[in-house]
């Protein structure tokens, strides 16, 4: 008897389904004309088109990471606040939460993604980078939430989960 | 010449050349039609141009870039699985039909059946069965793709085998009888 490691996919059919036929040659499946010829070229649009995309979802995520960034640092600001002056007024808490976010997003061109980490997160840049500059992250949130202001959302809620 | 600046558009032509051929065939295998067999392999190509600086050589070229191609393939297949869940038998029968009158499909009715039936399996077990009927991989070559035990894909390869025997069998029963 032929070891059972051995055998051919031909042998194995045989074995199990001899009712299916043997592997066809040629499976049916065909192509526009001219497909292969053009299709290294198109590859390498598609290539420079994906670059282009690249850069520009990169530019969006810094735009609202920064917003959440900053909603984030007035949040921690006002709880500081909060719990260290408690006589005194307390303008941020004051705030209304969307409030804090409209003026976060509409600021946020103002700041690069280094002033953010530098303002937001002085205390805890590694969390910081390692949160918002993964590109394995930014993909992700992109993938999964297609409206932005959602992104900013699950930002911030692993900021302050983290 | 993927390593330097100046030769790797060349270069990367030059991979897409070589493999372009076996990667669709094993693609449009899974998928079906050319449309969507065509962006998979597209962004198959965009996926190893991303990839290509951090492949350390672990594994071979061609298991690498089937490796991705398996991954995106099986990926669109359940993308589309999941918008048509419910499949009627003389819908079965239609597929058939639609795939016979496929401007780019001219099999005859036999590999027809065939491509029908295959489509019917769940995405992975697709790709498994593709790759071991019509490329005669061994289950080595396979479990290396796949990143998976050979003994599962022996027991994946054997259900499908029997679903699709089944599946062709009930076609010319119902043929016969029509």
């Amino acid at each position: 008897m032929k070891d059972q490691k051995h055998k051919s996919p031909a042998e194995e059919l045989r074995d199990i389904a001899p009712g299916l036929p043997p592997s066809p040659v040629h499976d049916g499946f065909t192509v526009p004309e001219g497909y292969f010829e053009s299709l290294p070229q198109r590859v390498l649009s598609a290539i420079a088109d994906d670059r282009l995309r690249q850069k520009r979802r990169h530019r969006i995520i810094y735009k609202y990471a920064a917003a959440a960034a900053i909603i984030f640092t007035l949040l921690i600001a006002g709880m500081w606040n909060a719990t260290q002056a408690v006589h005194e007024p307390d303008a941020l808490a004051a705030i209304e939460w969307e409030d804090l976010y409209l003026y976060a997003v509409e600021h946020a061109d103002e700041f690069t993604s280094d002033d953010l980490l530098a303002i937001g997160f002085s205390s805890d840049r590694g969390m910081a980078e390692s949160l918002w500059v993964s590109d394995l992250y930014i993909e992700a949130l992109l993938d999964d939430y297609p409206d932005t202001h959602d992104i900013i959302d699950e930002i911030l809620i692993d900021v302050i989960y983290y | 010449m993927l390593r330097s600046k100046e030769t790797y558009e060349a270069g990367f032509q030059l991979l897409v050349r070589d493999f372009q051929h076996r990667l669709y065939r094993h693609i449009r295998r899974v998928v079906g039609t050319h449309e969507d067999a065509d962006d998979v392999l597209q962004n198959t190509m965009i996926k190893v141009h991303r990839g290509i600086k951090s492949f350390r050589g672990d594994s071979s070229l061609y298991t690498w870039l089937f490796r991705i191609a398996t991954r995106e393939a099986v990926s669109m297949a359940e993308k589309n699985r999941r918008r048509t869940t419910l499949i009627l038998d003389d819908q079965r029968l239609k597929m058939t039909d639609t795939l016979m009158a496929d401007p780019y499909f001219n099999g005859d009715i036999l590999l027809a059946q065939l491509a029908t039936a295959v489509g019917t399996l769940p995405p992975k077990q697709r790709a498994v069965f593709c790759m071991r009927y019509y490329d005669a991989m061994s289950y080595a070559r396979i479990a290396e793709i796949l990143n998976t035990s050979e003994g599962a894909l022996k027991a994946s390869f054997h259900h499908a085998a029997k679903k699709v025997e089944r599946y062709i069998l009930q076609q010319s029963m119902t043929e016969q009888a029509s």
